[in-house]
């Protein structure tokens, strides 16, 4: 029972302090920001002011449209489209 | 969201595609635009203007797999700390690849870098830049049918509107995706085969092709009245979407009538007093600039 307790505790303190954020990093500006979210790529840009016809979404190796789901413990990429001059 | 063609999961929007039928649709349209424009044929030499960011990168691909004869040339403005790491990564591309790249620069050539020039003179850095350049990749495209540049649909809009907005129809009237086509001795024929590719659509072919480049902004180019342009423009599509096409689109329509009014068909082009190259004006603008930075 006190294993089994302590598990169930551990298994709530990740989903409540780990999980529940999701890890971004933006590229153009080199920031790394963590975000608690659920909806779709273009509610998270909307939500960080971030111009969609400027950026594309990655996680992992996969581009993201704009209408794929995101959810807490993700961990996306958010990389600039213009030039660099 | 689907593939419109197949029923795999789309990797880009705005035409929702996955990434094989993407691949072909960007490649087709760079096909098009070679042909609707009569950019390059067959046996062409092509010589590539590189600078070692996606643009460039993704031009340099797609056209080293259509034709057996491109090679790339890259400029070294000398900008510390921007051009060492596009550079960087341009080499490993070239190599990769097997695709011959001469780098050519402002100090062997023109005995200063820009930043050396910019510390010693009151001068906008993007013109120095651009007179400089297109100086340089005109002087060593000699002995090539083509020169290409990695000049996107984004770039083009951004082009128009400035000319538009400073009221410079003569400018305007170069905004075409070829240029150089007159037969003046010494003028190499530039073509923009990406005339129509987004920039957006340039990124993701750069990502699911594993174009690795890096983003790194030109110290300068905060200076650029361009910026403000781009930024409006990428408001309005992101509300109107096919803006940036419609531009373009309007221009291509009246570019013709533009042309013959701003008499760049008329054959004006003579040689540069001073250097003798191809010079619409008794001496070129690289001549004065280059005066003009040797100056004390």
């Amino acid at each position: 029972l006190f294993l089994d307790l302590f598990f169930a505790d551990v298994q709530l303190l990740n989903e409540q302090f780990l999980l529940l954020w999701m890890d971004i990093f933006i590229e153009r500006g080199d920031r790394k920001i963590r975000q608690e979210y659920n909806g779709t790529v273009d509610g998270l840009l909307r939500l960080l002011g971030i111009n969609h016809e400027e950026v594309l979404v990655v996680k992992g190796d996969t581009l993201l449209t704009e209408d794929s789901a995101l959810e807490d413990g993700d961990s996306i990429r958010i990389l600039s489209v213009v030039s660099g001059g | 969201m689907r593939c419109q063609d197949c029923d795999r999961t789309a990797v880009f929007s705005g035409p929702a595609y996955c990434k094989e039928h993407f691949n072909s649709y960007f490649e087709s349209k760079v096909d098009d635009t070679l042909a609707r424009f009569g950019m390059a044929g067959e046996g062409d030499r092509i010589l590539v203007a590189v600078s070692g960011g996606k643009d460039s990168l993704v031009l340099l691909r797609v056209l080293s797999r259509k034709f057996p004869n491109v090679e790339a040339l890259s400029v070294d403005e000398g900008i510390a700390g921007y051009r060492e790491v596009t550079h960087e990564v341009l080499r490993s591309f070239c190599q990769e690849w097997g695709i011959t790249l001469r780098i050519v620069g402002f100090k062997e050539e023109f005995g200063k870098t820009l930043d050396v020039i910019l510390s010693e003179k009151q001068v906008k850095p993007c013109t120095v830049c651009g007179i400089f350049r297109r100086t340089l990749l005109n002087r060593h495209s000699q002995g090539y049918d083509v020169i290409a540049t990695g000049h996107n649909m984004d770039d083009t809009a951004q082009a128009i509107m400035m000319n538009l907005l400073k009221n410079s129809p003569s400018l305007l009237a170069r905004q075409g995706p070829v240029s150089g086509i007159r037969s003046v001795a010494g003028l190499t024929k530039r073509i923009k085969p990406l005339y129509y590719c987004s920039e957006k659509e340039v990124m993701a072919y750069s990502i699911l092709n594993g174009i690795v480049t890096k983003f790194i902004e030109c110290p300068n180019v905060s200076e650029a009245y361009r910026l403000k342009v781009r930024d409006q423009l990428n408001r309005i599509e992101a509300s109107r979407p096919g803006t940036k096409r419609r531009i373009v689109d309007w221009f291509i329509g009246i570019s013709g009538r533009l042309k013959e009014s701003e008499g760049k068909d008329a054959g004006r082009i003579g040689s540069c007093s001073v250097c003798g190259e191809p010079s619409a004006n008794a001496v070129c603008s690289s001549c004065k600039m280059q005066e003009f930075i040797s100056s004390p």
